[in-house]
């Protein structure tokens, strides 16, 4: 389905903004926000294209491993992560390279408008342009890439448990500093109960 | 006006080198992880544009485009868990930490 032109251009802005905040904002929640803002409009772009399912697969995916990663960055011990402005510090030798790919790719791309393509995938290959739906693709079509994908998914969840667990050597070392704190805790507050003591005058002891 | 597969591409190439400038300029492993995620996205882009702005059926192109998200995902997830264990092991977020790691 041929998008609707104004809708399209409107989307390609609101993504080309979103991408600029979520690559340049020196605040790392911002840009967070602005990088879930890019997938929900390309989500958009897919419905407003008719591809209904993938929209679908591209707000789920995204937003569940987005959605666990937040859960997880809310863990007192990754508080200093994320808290304070970064400001990109490397302006001076990204901008010229980005500017300069980007000049390359959209002005040919611009310039040599749609004459370039050759045409649909489908027409490429009629075998799979018969007016199948994306899930009987996946199902029927290419239960190959279905499978592999299935197994990403598996083998990055159990990728990440492993990471994302605390090993035996940090478990030990938190106990250490947790003891640690406990003790200096103490510490300070006898050392303050000593000093109020001395502040005290002679005559006020009952 | 017609909106034709370069209009995709150009919309993919834009989004492509705003991801380039937030690898390369970004010194906060969550912001190049973010940024890596915008390089992957753009592909998607082109190929829905590939796929979608000419008539017919283009649901072996989605398929391309589902996996391709499926991945970029996967890998960007694993990317946020070791930069979380990089964290937890040294204290530093910067990329420059990952330059002292040994072994």
């Amino acid at each position: 389905m041929t998008p609707n032109a104004v809708a399209f251009y409107a989307i390609a802005v609101l993504i080309v903004l979103a991408a600029g905040a979520a690559a340049g904002l020196p605040s790392l929640r911002r840009a967070g926000y602005a990088g879930a803002a890019v997938i929900v409009l390309m989500a958009v772009l897919e419905l407003i294209s008719g591809a209904y399912a993938l929209a679908v697969v591209q707000l789920v995916v995204p937003g569940v491993a987005a959605g666990v990663v937040v859960l997880v960055l809310r863990r007192d011990i990754y508080r200093g992560l994320v808290t304070g402005p970064v400001l990109p510090e490397r302006f001076w030798i990204a901008a010229p390279i980005a500017i300069g790919t980007a000049a390359v790719l959209v002005i040919t791309l611009a310039v040599v408008g749609n004459g370039w393509y050759p045409g649909n995938l489908g027409v490429l290959l009629p075998a799979y342009h018969n007016g199948a739906s994306l899930v009987t693709v996946l199902h029927y079509r290419t239960p190959y890439a279905l499978a592999i994908g299935v197994v990403v998914v598996v083998v990055t969840i159990g990728a990440a448990l492993v990471i994302g667990r605390p090993s035996a050597d940090e478990q030990t070392l938190d106990q250490m500093l947790e003891q640690r704190r406990q003790r200096e805790d103490l510490a300070r507050r006898r050392r303050q109960d000593r000093e109020q003591g001395r502040r005290r005058p002679a005559g006020n002891d009952s | 006006m017609n909106v034709g597969p370069g209009q995709f591409a150009v919309l993919s190439a834009a989004v492509f080198a705003i991801g380039i400038y937030g690898v390369l300029a970004r010194h906060h492993p969550l912001g190049v992880a973010m940024s890596i995620g915008l390089l992957f996205a753009a592909p998607v882009i082109a190929i829905v544009g590939f796929t979608h702005a000419v008539d017919g059926p283009p649901a072996f192109g989605d398929a391309v485009a589902a996996f391709a998200i499926v991945v970029a995902s996967c890998i960007c997830s694993l990317g946020f868990a070791l930069i979380m264990l990089l964290w937890r092991r040294t204290g530093r977020a910067d990329i420059d930490a990952l330059g002292d790691l040994e072994g």
